[in-house]
């Protein structure tokens, strides 16, 4: 475990620094610099590039594949839905457990043990109905609990908002992942890898058309709106908050200067 | 009923305000469930409705004032008048089309926790019809004068306020720092939505 814990933030800082050598000079005033670090998204102009190709992919297939696919009755989508879940079950675990969260790792193969056999090979959730409910964990959120970096918001081509830590994670979890091994065997792990990548891709793309039409309706800055959302959500995950306690955002009081009691907030300061 | 919960962890007189803190969100969120997924309403219908519970219950100008950031000291009085003015009907018209898509939801307070001085976390779910797992709300409610204000809604883990202020920090910095350049796109984003005002909302 020390070894892949070393390892792991080693390639992520390596990443980290590989794709430094890429950034823009940030600013030198004082306020402009902190909004520049919290951004951290010092590859923007080529971010923005990629990000752009990728909606041109998503409107000519992604979209199109996924509007399509909710065609099929939606009992049958959720299935293979489940299933998918079902077969991230060892990568779910073995990160649990590499997290320390026993009590997670244990309702993740509950799950796991009763889907497989009541669900029908996965095909439903039987365990959510028994209080056993799902939870994502991959190496990336493993690396950020060990206190690895993130590192700059990295746009993918085709596979979209990433960073260098979470980049590391999907390596890794691909050797995490027993199937890949089964698949090895039969020379067929790239097959695996795409088939499996693009069932995963159409059902996660078709899960949220309609949200994502809305937000890029709404949206003045879709790039800006997409990275907020992506670093959000990952931190949200990281930290298991799937609750909704305990959540971050502007603090009312303290940050008087940010957002201010409402008898201080006149208009005319 | 988690407020039994909450009444036995904390002195009385901080319980009764968390109390009324959930309480009024849970009356709140009921209320608005049932405002705005009615199916077949008319855009104009929604917004309108829409409009009169963000009124109500949130805290418009400190919300206004949160999403402009660091930009907010740098902003004429008139700016921020018109910015404000914007904004609001930027959120109205954006906010109440989220609404579309929904309908037969159940919304409930699962939990409520202390923040600071007068300033309460709300934890809640909206239950689907379809089955799909709930989604989780959080609502950062301020007391004011013994009333409730709210100033941020956090949606999976994702704040509102937050989202709003680094897309907005995002225009401004693109239009070489002045904040007329978020202005402006605002203007034609509100202009381009208030034509859809026409239209029949469609219920999924």
């Amino acid at each position: 475990m020390n070894v892949l814990r070393f390892t792991g933030h080693l390639a992520s800082i390596a990443l980290i620094a590989f794709f430094a050598a890429a950034c823009t000079t940030p600013p030198e005033d004082p306020e402009a610099l902190a909004e520049y670090q919290e951004i951290n998204d010092p590859l923007e102009p080529m971010n923005r590039k990629f990000f752009a190709f990728n909606r041109g992919l998503d409107t000519v297939l992604f979209k199109p594949l996924a509007k399509a696919y909710v065609y099929i009755p939606k009992p049958a989508r959720d299935s293979i839905h489940n299933m998918i879940n079902n077969v991230k079950t060892p990568v779910n675990l073995a990160n649990d457990i590499l997290q320390g969260e026993l009590e997670r790792a244990a309702t993740t193969l509950g799950r796991f043990l009763i889907n497989t056999t009541i669900g029908i090979g996965g095909m439903f959730d039987v365990a959510k109905h028994m209080g056993l409910e799902r939870h994502n964990e991959d190496f990336g959120q493993t690396l950020a609990v060990w206190g690895s970096p993130t590192g700059p918001y990295i746009v993918i081509p085709v596979l979209g908002p990433s960073s260098p830590r979470a980049i590391v994670g999907t390596v890794a979890d691909s050797f995490l992942d027993p199937l890949t091994y089964v698949f090895e065997n039969q020379d067929a792990e790239l097959e695996y890898m795409l088939v499996r990548g693009g069932i995963e891709g159409i059902d996660e793309r078709s899960r949220v058309l309609d949200v994502l039409d809305d937000i890029e309706e709404s949206s003045l800055d879709f790039y800006a709106t997409i990275r907020s959302l992506y670093r959000q959500r990952r931190e949200a995950e990281i930290l298991n908050r799937e609750d909704g306690a305990d959540v971050p955002g502007p603090s009312f009081m303290t940050e008087a200067d940010d957002f201010p009691s409402p008898d201080k907030a006149s208009l005319v300061q | 009923m988690t407020l039994g919960l909450v009444l036995s962890v904390s002195p009385l007189r901080a319980a009764d305000s968390l109390d009324a803190a959930g309480a009024f969100i849970q009356d709140f969120g009921d209320r608005a469930v049932n405002a705005l997924t009615e199916e077949g309403l008319a855009t104009k219908v929604l917004r309108a409705r829409f409009r009169d519970l963000y009124d109500e219950g949130f805290d418009a100008k400190a919300i206004s004032r949160f999403v402009l950031g660091r930009y907010w000291k740098k902003t004429t009085k008139d700016e921020r008048t018109e910015f404000m003015a914007l904004f609001n009907k930027f959120v109205i018209q954006t906010y109440s089309a989220k609404f579309r898509h929904y309908s037969g939801e159940t919304f409930e307070v699962t939990g409520t926790q202390p923040e600071g001085n007068n300033v309460f976390i709300v934890a809640s779910r909206v239950l689907q019809p379809s089955g799909d797992p709930p989604i989780t709300l959080s609502w950062r409610v301020s007391k004011t004068n013994g009333s409730y204000r709210i100033y941020d809604i956090t949606v999976e883990g994702v704040s509102m306020a937050i989202t709003q202020r680094s897309e907005f920090s995002s225009v401004i910095r693109n239009g070489g720092g002045k904040i007329a350049a978020l202005i402006d796109a605002l203007r034609d984003k509100t202009t381009k939505l208030a034509s859809k005002e026409d239209e029949t909302a469609n219920t999924n």
